[in-house]
């Protein structure tokens, strides 16, 4: 018999996004209310494709920290699947553990919350004909070094077999360890779909035999990759033990949009302005009908690099493409633009110069060789920074940034000098 | 760069004072105290870096003399000369003029100074005594860096500039004691976290407000149980109490019942059908009588009228009716009979103005052959637009020639202004200018290297004679040892004599051989101390030999290296002279050389793109030119075609005219007017026919009417034996009309009168029957209630309806009090206690079960009111966002927080990046500038000091004498720093000058405190120093003059009056010579007494 079923996960419901700055206040309510609405268009989507069940593979709230607001807005949700017949599995991920629903006191008829103490099987029949078993164990962190898949057995039951985890499975290192295991463990579990979830990228780490499916997140939260483009959830259609098709769902209602853009061949900034105007366009046809939150990132080296490294100049423009978009609807917001321009300047050339800026870049490199000698330059230079107000709210500067710092303030001075110099 | 002269409009004393030809090398300027020494140095550093604006920045040196407060600076350029104007005021007062008469820029002029500041300059190219005694000055902020940084690009003044910049963007980010981004965003972070953690808190409440929610739920539901039985007995107590006065009024109604006569039963609405009766009899009486008096009435009206008939001869009505139809048609064709006459003249006049218009021989029956038709309208249209068409393309084509007829001329003119303004020398070819430019790239980086390796070369030249004089040194302090010999011999001597003193003791002889025992001891002693002291010797004598050898491997080494980097350098300066000599510099390559070659390069390439994008505008107009005369036939072509169509169209409108009869001067445009017109005229011909017609029917009618009217008048008897006259004819024909409708009304009257009273006197007959039987039907209603008349009836009556109103009252009341207190047993209870009356107690239980419930509502209402905050509360913080709002905001303050700080960190590590290397620059390139200032100063004070040395940390500087002992410059006598301070402002200016361009020296009487020998050797050193750059010297002492003169004959001397402005003329040199001569003996002597007190004061120091 055919049936379809939903899986989603990592829907991190009213977690606040991360990575980006102030937004306007009518932008700022969107954002807010994104996880909530993108967790009702899962709901719809469901009773829309007449779904038999919803699998929900962990991270689906933030715990109590977060409020109340998910949670009920959740449970509104479970119910009206409940209404309609649509059974709905749960299980906890390593950001909500069972406690943190503070405000659920019981769940809607047809919602199954596993535990984290043993793999625990559920049925799914609809009108008397049984149509899967259900296995999942929810994240705890007593386990959570484990590689619970190893507990999945299918045993000699007939029909078609769901595991659903929340796990680290192949080779993603965005995010953190977390009930470790490998598609071969997952591929010896007997199950026909293994509902994953934990990684916010979309995965088919196996597509057949069985399917292992990572869906991603429901809602892209920050401009990291992983959270950038089309989100949502995957409609497994089944026709007895066989996965027929499995199609992603887009259900996010905010999407965010990395742009690069190439200034090598820009003449100034109006030329950069006019270039960004037209990447947005195509954003917006590419993400019709989603609220977009834009960064674009300058890259290359051209004549508009000393334009941008001016005080203010990246800020002023970004102001500027932003009152442009004032009022588009879906709302478009340039989230920042960040300046990876480098300078014509060739360092390699500047070094074999014998000049001021040939012995500006050897002081550099004498700093930046050593860890302790780089290290002590950046302590004499952060001398006047508000450190102990400072610690905890910015990430601490460790050996990479310092470098990486080093690195700019060398351009940034060579670019300056030249400046000083060619004028 | 050389001062040339300056012209002073209005400065201190100084006013319309003009100096030229200043010439390269020593210049001196003689002058007593107060002419003005002081002020033209700061003439020219306020010319060249701005004066100052007010008090307290400089002396401001008004005008005293008049004039405008500043002037101008004529500076001898590579380029030629070049001229600085410059007033004092807020305004923008700088003017450069370029060689070549072309304004500069403030960039042009720091270009010229090479990018050195007022600060600078003042330290170190132009000072009086008291910026000379100070170190301090040398030590001021970017002084040093300036100095030996300058020419360098990107550093000196610029990386001053930029740092200076970089703070500035530190400053917009982070500023101590005062608020900005940083602090901003963290204060705002902060606050942030704030809310945030108590959201997150208000959040964690939830279950405690579910839980207050439930138990306030609870209570309200127990109070609304114990209210629902209080309220019981409460509607039990007021059931009674509200039941008891139906329960009496019930048990009274049923007493007046018993007591009232028993009339049972009585007709139905009794009283009803009595009135209606009587009602009817009544209106019968009435109606009856009215109807005799209206029929009374009508007969009397009936007489009146037959009285008023007149019998007179009667007038043929149907004649006079037909004749007042007509009238009003009658009456207006006569009025309008003239206005016809009128318009049929109108048209007529029309149309013989009309057909004179069309021509002298046109008349109506030519008109009508005139064909006007749309299909000739047409035609007409269509030749109009071959001739327009024609004559648009004639108009075109010979606008279009004219156009390009102009423009070909333009062209032509463009072409030949060109081709005459381009070059007949081609300007050399890019790729020679892109060699030149790679060659002047690397003879810079070999100048920047070499200049290094000449550094390195002097550093090691000075470690190696310092070397040499510690191997001297080592080698002067060997020391001779006793032999060994000599050292054995005494004791041997020693042994030899104990032997003899042996010998005599054992012969007896005490005396001798204590003698010569104390002799043995004394040899044995010498012996042991001169072995002592040989192998100390020895010792010390190896750690010399130790020492020297040290030493001599230590002077091969850094001989070793110095050759090196000796033979590097011949290596580099053999390759600078080459490539100095491939880019066609004469002489020796510098940087000002090499400067000069590229912007000579610059003009080469500028010259060239100019050559080029002119060769290829004259290409491009000459192809235009020829494109353009194509154009030009093509148009005359065309102009020629069009106007061949233009006759062949004409000749076809003429024929075609003369076919249709029209006259043969008409245009188009006109034929189609024609046409109009005569269609105009036919429509007149037209008009006029039924102008005409139109006033024939009027006359007609008129008198057929007119025949009619008096004929009726002579059948009614009017003007009997004469015609009426037409003007009175319709007056006569109203009258007879008048008369003949009041017969006929008249008639009419009598007849309706005689039906109505027909009428009357059938519906008197009917209401006399009607009167009989409501009588009767009264009589019966009597006899129906049991009475005889009329009184009788209504006593019956009145008993019957009080009885029923008491039944009434009971059953109301019965029912009331069954409704109240339904069935059952309960209702049996009260219906008991009722009957037993007891009100007051009944009140009583009301009262206490009302104050029962009271206080059961007001406990509600305060549990409601904490349900309700309660879950009021849950609802808000189900609701609520704030968690999220207030974390995503925390979240977009760190964000921007980070990038503020990072921002924040790589404009301060820029900035210390640029410091730390202004420094290494310093330290690596100070000892060139130290050893010449140490060589400079080693000459002045004739060797007595030979090293000039930094201290330690770099930041001040020590004197090595002919001792080796160091000192600081504060333990120098003030001649001796005041020598060393203007030793080390040669070596920094030697140094800037081999970096970048060449500045004038300007000195204000700095040699005052020299003793004379210090003084004739500084004077040898500036002698030295200025042949190769331009010094300007400010004195009031004519010894310092012939010191001068005396080291160098040729040096030239000006001279200044106190009271104005110098002379500048050589022939007063002569005259100065002379005062010089006889001042400079006097000056010998003071300088030899000065000499005197510096040597004491050196002696002291040394012993110090």
């Amino acid at each position: 018999m055919g049936f379809s079923f939903i899986h989603a996960a990592d829907m991190h419901l009213d977690t606040p996004f991360e990575g980006i700055a102030r937004v306007s206040p009518e932008i700022a309510s969107q954002l807010r209310d994104a996880s909530l609405d993108a967790f009702d268009g899962l709901v719809d989507c469901a009773i829309r494709n007449d779904a038999a069940f919803v699998l929900l593979a962990g991270d689906n709230y933030d715990g109590s920290v977060r409020g109340v607001r998910a949670q009920l807005r959740m449970l509104r949700g479970l119910e009206r699947l409940s209404a309609r017949g649509i059974k709905t599995f749960i299980i906890n991920g390593n950001h909500d553990p069972p406690e943190g629903w503070s405000a659920v006191k019981s769940w809607p008829e047809g919602v199954t919350v596993f535990g984290h103490e043993t793999v625990a099987s559920a049925a799914v029949e609809r009108g008397g004909v049984h149509l899967a078993t259900v296995h999942g164990i929810s994240f705890s962190q007593r386990t959570a070094g484990e590689n619970l898949a190893a507990r999945f057995t299918r045993a000699s039951a007939p029909g078609f077999h769901v595991g659903l985890l929340h796990c680290s499975a192949g080779a993603n290192t965005e995010h953190e360890s977390c009930c470790p295991t490998t598609v071969r463990d997952l591929q010896e579990a007997g199950m026909n779909y293994w509902a994953l979830g934990h990684v916010h990228k979309r995965e088919f780490l196996c597509e057949g035999g069985p399917w292992i499916v990572y869906p991603g997140n429901l809602q892209g939260r920050s401009p990291k990759p992983s959270e950038c483009g089309a989100k949502g959830a995957v409609v497994v259609e089944v026709d007895g033990s066989q996965v027929v098709r499995v199609e992603f769902a887009p259900l996010d209602r905010v999407r965010f949009a990395v742009s690069f853009v190439d200034v090598s061949t820009l003449a100034d900034l109006p030329a950069l302005r006019r270039m960004l105007v037209q990447r947005l366009e195509q954003l917006r046809k590419e993400h019709e009908g989603r609220g977009l939150l834009v960064r674009a990132v300058l890259r290359g080296r051209g004549g508009v690099h000393r334009d941008l490294i001016r005080l203010g100049a990246v800020e002023a423009l970004c102001e500027d493409l932003r009152g442009e978009c004032k009022g588009m609807e879906p709302f478009v917001w340039w989230e920042s633009i960040q300046d990876a321009t480098r300078s014509r300047i060739d360092v390699e050339q500047v070094r074999l110069r014998g000049d001021f800026l040939s012995e500006l870049v050897k002081v550099a490199e004498r700093i930046g060789a050593g860890e302790e000698s780089r290290a002590a330059f950046f302590r004499d230079v952060c001398a006047n920074l508000p450190a102990a107000r400072l610690q905890g709210r910015i990430p601490e500067l460790d050996g990479g940034a310092e470098a990486e710092e080093l690195e700019r303030a060398v351009m940034l001075a060579l670019e300056l000098l030249e400046e000083e110099s060619d004028s | 760069m050389r001062l040339s002269g300056w012209y002073i409009d209005g400065y201190g004393i100084f006013h319309d004072y003009e100096m030229r030809d200043l010439r390269d090398g020593l210049t001196i300027f003689l002058g007593p105290n107060e002419a003005g020494k002081s002020t033209l140095l700061n003439f020219v550093s306020g010319v060249l870096f701005g004066f100052p604006q007010r008090r307290g920045h400089g002396p401001l040196f008004p005008p005293l003399n008049g004039g405008r407060h500043g002037g101008r600076l004529f500076l001898e350029c590579p380029d030629g000369e070049v001229v600085i104007a410059r007033e004092t005021g807020d305004r923008k007062t700088l003017r450069i003029t370029l060689p070549g008469g072309e304004e500069g820029t403030e960039d042009d002029l720091r270009r010229l100074v090479g990018y050195v500041d007022a600060a600078l300059y003042r330290t170190v190219f132009a000072f009086d005594l008291h910026d000379l005694h100070s170190f301090e000055t040398l030590k001021a902020e970017g002084i040093r860096d300036r100095i030996f940084s300058a020419g360098i690009a990107g550093a000196g003044a610029s990386a001053r500039q930029v740092i200076e910049a970089l703070k500035e963007r530190q400053a917009a980010l982070l500023r101590p004691r005062a608020r900005a981004l940083i602090t901003e965003l963290l204060d705002a972070l902060i606050e942030t976290q704030g809310k945030a953690a108590a959201a997150r808190a208000a959040a964690s409440e939830y279950p405690v407000l579910a839980a207050r929610e439930d138990a306030a739920a609870a209570e309200i539901a127990g109070l609304a149980r114990a209210r629902e039985e209080a309220e019981e007995r409460r509607r039990g107590a007021q059931a009674l109490v509200d039941l008891w006065p139906l329960w009496r009024e019930r048990a009274e109604a049923e007493a007046e019942l018993d007591r009232l006569e028993p009339v049972e039963h009585f007709p139905d609405d009794a009283a009803a059908r009595l009135a209606a009766v009587r009602a009817e009899v009544r209106s019968a009486v009435e109606r009856r009588e009215k109807l005799v008096a209206e029929r009374s009435a009508k007969e009397a009206r009936a007489r009146e009228l037959e009285s008023r008939r007149l019998r007179a001869p009667a007038p043929d009505t149907e004649r006079v009716e037909a004749c007042v139809r007509a009238m009003d048609v009658y009456l207006d064709r006569r009025a309008h009979l003239p206005e016809a006459e009128a318009a049929l003249s109108a048209v007529e006049d029309a149309l013989a103005k009309k057909l004179r218009m069309l021509g002298e021989d046109w008349d109506e029956a030519r008109v009508r052959r005139v064909d006007g038709s749309i299909p000739a309208q047409e035609t007409v249209r269509a030749h109009e637009a071959v001739l327009a068409e024609n004559d648009e393309r004639a108009n075109a084509a010979r606008r279009e020639l004219d156009a390009k007829t102009n423009e070909h001329r333009k062209a032509a003119g463009e072409r030949e202004r060109l081709a005459a303004s381009i070059e007949k020398t081609p300007p050399p070819e890019a790729a020679l200018l892109d060699a030149r430019e790679r060659a002047i790239r690397g003879l810079r980086a070999r100048l920047a290297e070499a200049g290094a390796e000449e550094s390195r070369v002097q550093a090691q030249e000075s470690a190696l004679k310092e070397s040499l004089r510690a191997l001297d040194a080592v080698r002067e302090a060997a020391s001779p040892a006793p032999s060994a010999a000599m050292v054995a011999s005494i004791a041997v001597m020693a042994l030899l004599v104990a032997a003899a003193g042996g010998w005599l003791l054992s012969i007896g002889k005490t005396v001798e051989a204590g003698f010569l025992g104390v002799f043995a001891l004394m040899f044995a002693a010498t012996s042991f101390l001169l072995w002592r002291y040989r192998r100390s010797v020895l010792a010390a004598e190896g750690t010399r030999v130790d020492r020297e050898l040290r030493a001599g491997a230590e002077c091969e080494e850094l001989a070793r290296v110095k050759i090196e980097c000796a033979a590097r350098l011949r290596t580099l300066r053999e390759a600078i002279a080459a490539d100095g000599a491939a880019l066609g510099i004469a002489g020796e390559a510098t940087f000002a050389a090499i400067e000069e070659q590229d912007a000579a390069l610059g003009r080469d390439r500028a010259a060239r793109a100019r050559f080029d994008a002119a060769q290829a505008q004259v290409r491009e107009i000459a192809a235009r030119e020829r494109e353009i005369e194509e154009d030009v036939k093509r148009h005359a072509a065309a102009l020629e075609g069009a106007a061949v169509a233009r006759k062949a169209a004409a000749a076809e409108w003429a024929r075609w005219k003369r076919e249709r009869d029209l006259p043969e001067a008409l245009m188009p445009r006109g034929t189609l007017d024609f046409f109009r017109d005569a269609a105009a005229a036919c429509d007149l011909i037209a008009a006029r026919d039924e102008a005409r017609r139109r006033r024939d029917g009027l006359v007609r009618e008129i008198a057929a009417w007119e025949e009619d009217a008096r004929a009726a008048c002579a059948a009614a008897g009017v003007e009997p034996g004469g015609e009426v006259p037409s003007e009175r004819l319709p007056e006569e024909i109203r009258a007879l009309a008048r008369r003949c409708r009041e017969d006929e009304e008249l008639g009419a009257q009598l007849a309706a009168l005689a039906a109505a009273i027909a009428e009357l006197d059938e519906k008197i007959e009917i209401e006399r029957g009607s009167c009989a039987r409501a009588e009767e039907e009264r009589d019966a209603l009597f006899a129906e209630g049991g009475a005889a008349d009329e009184a009788e009836f209504r006593t019956r009556l009145a008993a019957f309806q009080t009885r029923c109103e008491l039944k009434s009252r009971i059953a109301d009341r019965e029912r009331q009090i069954a409704e109240r207190l339904g069935a059952g047993p309960r209702a049996e209870a009260a219906r008991a206690a009722l009957a037993a009356g007891e009100v007051d107690r009944w009140q009583a239980a009301l009262e206490e079960a009302e104050e029962k419930i009271a206080a059961i509502e007001a406990e509600r209402d305060a549990a409601l009111g904490r349900a309700r905050d309660a879950e009021r509360a849950r609802r808000d913080l189900e609701a609520s966002a704030d968690v999220a709002a207030r974390e995503t905001e925390c979240a977009a303050y760190a964000m921007e927080l980070e990038h503020a700080v990072r921002s924040w960190r790589v404009a301060a590590a820029a900035a210390e990046l640029i410091e730390r290397t202004l420094e290494e620059f310093a330290r690596s390139r100070q000892p060139a500038v130290l050893a010449e200032a140490a060589e400079m100063f080693s000459v002045v004070t004739d060797g007595a000091y030979e090293k000039i040395m930094q201290t330690e940390d770099g930041t001040g500087l020590k004197v090595v004498d002919r001792r080796g002992a160091m000192k600081g410059p504060e333990a120098l006598s003030r001649g001796t720093a005041e020598q060393l301070y203007l030793c080390l402002r040669l070596g920094l200016i030697a140094e800037f000058g081999r970096r970048h361009v060449t500045l004038p020296l300007i000195m204000d009487d700095v040699l005052v405190n020299f003793d004379i020998e210090r003084a004739r050797a500084m004077a040898a050193v500036f002698d030295a120093f200025a042949r190769d750059r331009q010094v300007l010297l400010f004195t009031c002492h004519h010894e310092t003059v012939a010191l001068f003169q005396d080291m160098s004959p040729g040096t030239r001397v000006l001279r200044m009056d106190r009271a104005g402005p110098g002379r500048g003329e050589e022939a007063a040199e002569q005259a100065d010579e002379d005062a010089a001569a006889d001042a400079r003996e006097d000056a010998i002597e003071d300088a030899i007494e000065d000499a005197i007190e510096d040597a004491i004061e050196d002696a002291e120091e040394e012993r110090e």
